[in-house]
């Protein structure tokens, strides 16, 4: 039986300690994560796909249509496939041309949608989209892997499991855009569709259907290729790959921007952590879980590969860390805050973050309701009326962190954040160096901060911030951001994102954590790939009962993958 | 052609940038932009005039004072308009401090685009029990809204009041509720929720020019900043 106490808030982890960049870049997705919560979703509320269209030439160029079927609504991903050379095939923003490109369309299109979206959608950004498309997307093939799997199937075999595990997808997504960008529809119009309101839904369905399409690519191209000898994939081997996608700079200024949304999606998963934390006793089913699930974390560290030195040498370290937990005994009450408590004393963040997700899984009950949450608000005022003393108060009380930064050394303000005119591609440069700073984003904000602060001494602490804004203008968004971040205490990034020592990929990771991203794969310090949906149930496997256990995976027969140390 | 409310607000955000208006005033822009979006007025026009003029050094940043009940600003040079643009939230701000003593009223000599400037008005008076009158003037034209609550309604106009500034832009705090009948003549401005759905209708010259403001908070690309930037390479055949 799961006793819960009352005040669950006293085992809530603080702000100060969440939000700090070297946590945020160990975090692992958990039962909140959109990923899971999407999958949940077509598994409760029975979501069938349907391939409406499949018009692909022998070589896999051409169209396709996967619409799929929910009780309320039907959403169509449209597929543009095309030749690519190899010269043109980057993962980064600046590129012009793609093997595949997607949209995620409200409803079927017809053939006039389909004239229309044939012009749009292979552009891309070039492109101009309207509000019947709700997503746009666009994925480069794995070279490595693509070519070889159709090798394999067109001569009548499997590929080998442990190859399709080492990279984890046969296509990588490059950008994923929704929000009304390009013309597309705005959230508000995708909000309409109740289950589409949870952040990301939307787009992560996109990348769904993504992965069905690549799976039916090398089945097709194998088939053209190979007539009667060629076998489709497996599921084995289905289910081992996912959708993998690069990710770059852009998702660091998006933290920066929705303070009210990150609280949110931060608050919901650090409830879930107290809230399981104040369990007082658990029973065996519920540890039993833990020891399965903790098994296959191990599993899994196993094969995650990446060429990342220090990823690397994190993982190895991990899995010393997790060899001990399995020794750790459980207390008799409060188990799993125990257990955490334990870790936080003796094993790397890493596992520290792996932990807290892994005992949420054994508790759906306490947790899983928690996605309702994650959504926000961002309607951000200025509060006029606030006494000078007021706002700086707010400021001793949570902004304590920005107060202590000295920005004389010069590496305080390292870095600027910038956005390229090459197709926009967000990037950082250095500030003694580069030219651009004059046109920095406004990312520094311990430094804001401070500039603000310091301003208030000129002003008597019961005149009004109305007054000091109309005399001081430069600081109205900085204002806004801290009188507002009252309500949202897990919105701030509690690090200076300008000091030399910052790495954009910590932010990267955290963000993609809660999308339910596995296997981060970092490419340097400002980038990186991941796996998605990899071991997650396939279509004809959605309504099974247990759709929702793919969380940490595993392929089964897959030999070992080897960790570069190098 | 059509755009979407996202890009309403952020086109009229970066743009306000480009024109050297400071970062909080530009999402008031946004905000503002969307705001009269939703009501069926010239948003984008109005961005774009406010902006340009801002850029060309016409409209400027102005002084406030406060005295009692009363708010004034102006200009802080002589023949240069104020900008709606850069003033952005910081009037309605001081409105709302004064709005609920007697007599509360705010004024704004030689505001270049005063439409902008009634986002922040209504909401401001979106809080209060009682009625704000808005009004704005010159030689030629005038306009007067009357705002309570969350309802906005024009009590009259005259000539060209959205074009042609500057104009004498004033709000009061008046006691006195609707009167019934005088209530019911007048239609409401109500907000047209199919923008969100559909998105909005802006004449293309004006949003390119405006995209060309916002193209001036990007920064030129180098070979250094190609290759060091952003990714870690410039093609992935792996």
């Amino acid at each position: 039986m799961v006793a819960v106490a009352r005040d669950v808030e006293l085992y809530k982890r603080p702000p100060h300690v969440v939000m700090r960049l070297a946590r945020m870049g160990c975090m692992y997705q958990t039962r909140i994560s959109f990923m899971r919560s999407l999958v949940r979703r077509m598994n409760h509320y029975i979501w069938t796909i349907q391939r409406a269209l499949w018009a692909l030439d022998t070589e896999g160029f051409g169209e396709a249509v996967y619409t799929v079927r929910t009780p309320d609504h039907s959403y169509s991903l449209v597929v543009f496939s095309c030749k690519l050379d190899d010269a043109d095939r980057t993962d980064r923003v600046i590129a012009q041309k793609w093997d595949a490109t997607f949209t995620l369309f409200d409803g079927i299109p017809n053939d006039e949608d389909m004239v229309r979206l044939r012009l749009c959608i292979p552009q891309q950004e070039a492109g101009r989209c309207c509000s019947s498309e709700l997503i746009m997307s666009r994925a480069n093939k794995s070279v490595r892997l693509f070519n070889y799997v159709v090798d394999c199937l067109s001569q009548g075999r499997q590929p080998d499991l442990a190859r399709l595990v080492r990279v984890g997808y046969l296509m990588r997504t490059t950008a994923v855009y929704g929000n009304g960008k390009f013309g597309m529809a705005d959230r508000q119009r995708v909000m309409q569709y109740e289950e589409m309101c949870n952040p990301y839904r939307a787009e992560l369905l996109t990348v769904y259907l993504i992965r069905c399409f690549t799976h039916d690519l090398v089945d097709h191209i194998a088939e053209m290729r190979g007539g009667q000898i060629s076998v489709p994939l497996g599921t084995k081997g289905k289910r081992a790959l996912g959708i993998g996608n690069a990710t770059g700079l852009g998702m660091a200024p998006y933290l920066h921007k929705h303070p009210q949304l990150m609280n949110n999606w931060f608050d919901a998963r650090e409830t879930a952590l107290a809230r399981v934390r104040a369990v007082e006793y658990a029973g065996p089913t519920k540890i039993d879980r833990f020891n399965q699930l903790l098994s296959r974390a191990q599993q899994h560290l196993e094969q995650w590969n990446t060429g990342d030195a220090q990823q690397s040498a994190r993982i190895i370290e991990l899995r010393g860390d997790l060899a001990r937990t399995e020794l750790q005994p459980l207390g008799t009450t409060h188990p799993w805050h125990g257990l955490m408590n334990w870790a936080e004393q003796n094993v790397s963040i890493e596992a520290q973050e792996m932990l807290a997700s892994l005992i949420l899984e054994p508790y759906p009950e306490l947790v899983d309701e928690l996605e309702a949450t994650m959504g926000a608000d961002e309607t951000a005022d200025v509060d006029p009326g606030s006494t000078l003393h007021e706002f700086a108060g707010i400021i001793d009380q949570h902004y304590s962190w920005a107060l202590d930064i000295d920005f004389q050394l010069p590496g305080s303000s390292h870095w600027f954040w910038y956005v390229s005119r090459e197709k926009l591609e967000p990037r950082i440069g250095v500030r003694a160096v580069e030219n651009g700073a004059n046109k920095e984003m406004p990312l520094g904000v311990a430094r804001d901060v401070q500039r603000v602060y310091a301003d208030l001494k000129a002003f008597r602490p019961e005149q009004t911030v109305a007054i000091f804004l109309a005399a001081h203008p430069r600081h109205r968004h900085i204002v806004r951001r801290i009188q507002n971040m009252v309500r949202a205490p897990y919105g701030e990034i509690q690090d200076n994102l300008l000091a030399e020592e910052m790495r954009p990929i910590d932010m990267l990771r955290s963000k993609l954590s809660f999308f339910g991203a596995a296997k981060f794969d970092p490419k340097s310090d400002r980038w990186t790939r991941i796996t998605m949906f990899q071991q997650a149930p396939l279509p004809g496997e959605l309504h099974n009962e247990d759709a929702d256990d793919w969380c940490f995976p595993v392929v089964d027969d897959a030999s070992q993958g080897v960790i570069n140390t190098a | 052609m059509h755009v979407s409310v996202n890009e309403l607000t952020l086109v009229s955000q970066k743009a306000a940038l480009g024109a050297g208006v400071t970062e909080g005033a530009a999402e008031d822009l946004g905000n503002a932009a969307v705001w009269l979006g939703l009501r069926g007025f010239s948003a984008v026009e109005a961005v774009h005039d406010a902006l340009l003029g801002a850029r060309r050094g016409k409209a400027v940043y102005g002084n406030a004072t406060l005295s009692g009940p009363r708010v004034q600003w102006g200009p802080v040079q002589t023949g240069r308009a104020l900008s709606a643009a850069m003033v952005g939230g910081a009037a309605a701000d001081l409105f709302s401090l004064v709005r609920k003593a007697e007599g509360g009223f705010a004024c704004m000599r030689e505001l270049d685009v005063p439409l902008l400037q009634l986002a922040g008005f209504a909401k401001s008076a979106g809080k209060l029990s009682f009625q704000t009158i808005v009004r704005w003037f010159n030689r030629d034209s005038e306009i007067a809204f009357c705002m309570q609550g969350g309802s906005l309604r024009i009590l009259a106009e005259k000539g060209t009041p959205y074009a042609g500034g500057p104009f004498q832009f004033e709000a009061s705090c008046q006691e006195a509720g609707w009167r019934v009948d005088h209530e019911k003549s007048i239609p409401e401005v109500s907000e047209n929720n199919g923008m969100y759905l559909y998105g909005y209708e802006v004449d293309e010259k004006i949003w390119y020019e405006l995209k060309q403001l916002a193209d001036l908070i990007l920064v030129e690309p180098t070979e250094r900043s190609r290759a060091l930037g952003a990714g870690p390479g410039l093609t992935d055949n792996d």
